[in-house]
């Protein structure tokens, strides 16, 4: 089976041979085009101890806690995800960005377990290649064939504006999805791709185009759209990404990736209510405000 | 009294007009220490980091805001504190630990 890919790397997974092959992401992902070598999982029976790393961070999801090995390379323990109950495991880096192995301590573990780990492993995969970002976002693509990134934390509204523009505005707007945005710098141009990874509005499409806007949301009455100078994005988009904050050299690409955001995308504010019409306010408000900045 | 320095693990990036700070993790034995990914300065902060280029204490930063923004030094005293208190815990300044 040909591996499918997100934002152009497509996952391959090898488990030993009493580990059950791993699903792929989300059901019904259809992969996009390939265009850089594989990230590969190992999936095995082992020991789920930390014993001898280094805990860096704790407290983050999914349930995680945050290691270091000796080679200043990312291993996570988690227990319970996917309702797992009191399962463990443990991923540890091979090649940062290339290659990693996820242990169980049961053959029977690995299924309940695994599939919440191609997430973790891509946003930070993204960074450690110096290829992109992945953003807590939104994102659609304009009639004109321009990406937009609506980033936001959870619950900031992503899924509600994807539903607005989808009922408001479907057959001008191309939804990329309602939850993760990857932005890929390729020179020094963006791209923004839909990922699998969705939320309430389920939407994930294996799409990508040039990213053209920024728009931030937020609940207001009458929906309108407002210039938002650089600086005040700055905050607002760090709090949305994924900076490999372990690894000096990837965290500078990162920060070189916001700042590629930050300076050359046209940034906005759109207040708005979900109500009738507010998608197709935003769809033309756009239009006209990256007509007049060229 | 305690001195204070910009830690060397820490990516410092100007972007937009705006400072921002990542600590980069390290080994610590306190893994609780690590608790922001980043952090942007406010115009305060920026004056602030700029004289931990070089080690100092906190009457020499709160003598150093007052001069240059005319505060009043409770007001100093305290934007001082909490600017240490947050850099520290983020792992971006550190405090020097002194010879005995």
């Amino acid at each position: 089976m040909t591996p499918l890919a997100v934002a152009g790397i497509p996952f391959v997974h090898e488990a030993e041979e009493n580990i059950p092959a791993p699903r792929f992401i989300t059901p019904g992902w259809p992969g996009t085009v390939v265009t850089d070598d594989p990230i590969r999982v190992r999936h095995m029976v082992g020991s789920t101890d930390p014993a001898g790393l280094i805990p860096l961070m704790t407290g983050l999801p999914p349930l995680g806690v945050y290691y270091m090995d000796a080679s200043r390379n990312l291993a996570i323990r988690s227990r319970g995800m996917e309702h797992a109950g009191d399962l463990a495991q443990l991923l540890r880096t091979r090649r940062g960005g290339f290659e990693y192995a996820i242990s169980y301590e049961t053959a029977a573990d690995a299924p309940r377990l695994q599939w919440g780990w191609h997430r973790t492993i891509f946003m930070f995969a993204l960074p450690l290649r110096r290829k992109g970002l992945l953003v807590h976002a939104a994102g659609f693509v304009l009639p004109t064939g321009v990406a937009v990134v609506c980033p936001g934390v959870s619950g900031a509204g992503k899924s509600t504006l994807a539903q607005t523009l989808v009922r408001d505005d479907g057959p001008r707007v191309q939804v990329l999805g309602d939850d993760r945005i990857a932005v890929t710098l390729e020179g020094s141009a963006l791209r923004a791709w839909g990922t699998p990874w969705h939320s309430s509005a389920g939407t994930a499409a294996a799409l990508d185009a040039p990213a053209g806007a920024i728009v931030f949301v937020r609940h207001g009455r009458d929906a309108s759209l407002a210039p938002l100078p650089a600086r005040a994005v700055v905050p607002r988009l760090l709090r949305t990404v994924a900076i490999p904050f372990w690894d000096r050299s990837a965290t500078e690409f990162a920060l070189d990736v916001v700042e590629r955001i930050v300076t050359t995308m046209p940034a906005f504010e759109f207040t708005y209510s979900p109500v009738p019409g507010a998608g197709r306010v935003l769809t033309d408000s756009l239009l006209d405000a990256l007509r007049a900045t060229g | 009294m305690a001195r204070f320095v910009r830690s060397p693990d820490v990516v410092a990036r100007r972007i937009a007009g705006e400072l921002v700070l990542v600590p980069i993790a390290t080994r610590t034995d306190n893994p609780l220490k690590r608790t922001a990914n980043f952090y942007v300065l406010n115009q305060t902060g920026e004056l602030l980091w700029q004289q931990l280029e070089n080690a100092a204490d906190a009457p020499d930063l709160t003598r150093h805001l007052i001069e240059q923004y005319e505060v009043d030094e409770d007001t100093a005293r305290g934007d001082v504190e909490q600017f240490l208190k947050e850099l520290a815990a983020c792992g971006a300044v550190e405090e020097i630990r002194e010879q005995t």
